[in-house]
């Protein structure tokens, strides 16, 4: 993989969706492939997941979604045959393309902080997928980073919270996303919440938060849930900089969501880590909220109705009839 | 005199309470192992337009692997 190709990774919603040179590359390179899996895929799903092999010309040399170590390497082997025999026209990248965005990115001033699922302990006899590693990344908006530097704490150091990271919190990322892409929180699936935040350290321009909250989160029917605490602590220097963030959420998980089945039976320990990042990777993929949406609108303002995130895909709002 | 021996005893054998878990033991406890970000290793390029440049350079196909979430960042 790393003397062959020039590896890259991307996301469905983004090369579907979100207008952009690399958008309309991919589609066009994506409808040339005569595999038979991937125009079933496609017409089952409109899901173009999987891998592709391509050349810069958008010439497709095939595409698999097999995660099977054995037939990727054979997937691997034929299309580099085919790209020997077949290479590539020479092609030139516009200045265009190299200087369009290929992601939603965060905002300029925010921090970004990985988050990272798992559950435990494990029944026996589980579903394989229940073994993994949820992850996904947390973005804390420029004035909410302000806001901690300077809000002023009272005489027991008592401090509240920013709302909108609260509830970003809780809806977006008290979740289990251990087996895939999740359903979000709508915001009436937040039955309970109570979020307690302490200044305790103001120091050489640098001061430290520490935050407790509760939560109890449902669907409607109840088929599907998470009951627990999350405790955490921001340091912020400066007006508005991220020192760390670490959090670790805990509870009890239960049901199974549009894209996330075969969860453990019954309820289940969920835990959930935070911790901030500075990798190349958390610049540029976005929370799985923001992507699943192509913008950031609610997971800024998490305050509006959750409809958009229901099934892992943007849904369009339903057309208003005009009573007579 | 009889209560006060009774408690004595009892408070001497009396496990010592552990330690609640720090903040970051709990944190630490979530995140991946090494052997699950193996596929981390490969040096994943994260912008499609410069990596077909880079391909056109150095004559190579690109690999491109796309799911719901991109894979070095969202399950």
């Amino acid at each position: 993989m790393k003397n062959e190709f020039i590896p890259v990774t991307g996301n469905t919603q983004e090369l579907q969706f979100r207008p952009s040179p690399s958008q309309k590359w991919f589609t066009a390179a994506m409808n040339r492939d005569e595999n038979a899996t991937h125009k079933k895929q496609m017409a089952s799903s409109m899901d173009p997941q999987g891998m592709y092999i391509l050349g810069p010309d958008g010439k497709n040399y095939g595409f698999t979604n097999d995660h099977y170590p054995e037939d990727i390497q054979k997937f691997i082997n034929t299309c580099l045959a085919k790209y020997k025999a077949d290479p590539p026209k020479p092609v030139t990248i516009t200045a265009e393309e190299l200087n369009s965005s290929f992601s939603k990115q965060p905002p300029k001033g925010a921090a970004v902080v990985r988050v990272y699922a798992r559950i435990w302990p494990l029944p026996e006899h589980c579903w394989g997928l229940n073994h993994g590693v949820g992850r996904d990344f947390l973005w804390l908006y420029p004035e909410e980073l302000m806001y901690l530097a300077t809000v002023k704490a009272d005489a027991n150091g008592v401090v509240k919270m920013p709302a909108a990271l609260s509830q970003r919190l809780l809806r977006f990322h008290l979740l289990d996303d251990v087996r895939g892409t999740p359903d979000m929180w709508r915001p009436s699936e937040i039955r309970k919440h109570a979020f307690n935040a302490r200044l305790i350290a103001d120091a050489n321009g640098e001061r430290t938060i520490k935050f407790y909250g509760k939560f109890d989160l449902k669907t409607g029917s109840g088929g599907r849930g998470f009951v627990g605490t999350i405790q955490g602590e921001i340091g912020v220097k400066g007006n508005s900089e991220l020192a760390h963030f670490k959090a670790y959420a805990d509870g009890k998980a239960w049901g199974r969501g549009t894209y996330t089945p075969f969860p453990p039976d019954g309820k289940y320990g969920l835990h959930i880590g935070f911790v901030d990042a500075h990798d190349e990777a958390s610049q540029v993929v976005p929370p799985e909220a923001v992507s699943t949406a192509n913008n950031d609108m609610d997971y800024h303002n998490p305050f509006v109705s959750g409809d958009r995130f229901r099934g892992g895909v943007t849904k369009r709002p339903k057309k208003q009839t005009a009573r007579k | 005199m009889f209560s006060a021996v009774v408690a004595l005893l009892l408070t001497g054998t009396q496990k010592p309470q552990a330690k609640p878990p720090t903040l970051d033991a709990l944190v630490k406890k979530t995140l991946p192992r090494p052997e699950e970000e193996k596929w981390l290793k490969v040096p994943w390029r994260t912008h499609l337009m410069r990596a077909r440049q880079e391909a056109v350079k150095a004559g190579k196909p690109i690999f491109l692997w796309i799911m719901v979430g991109n894979p070095q960042g969202c399950t």
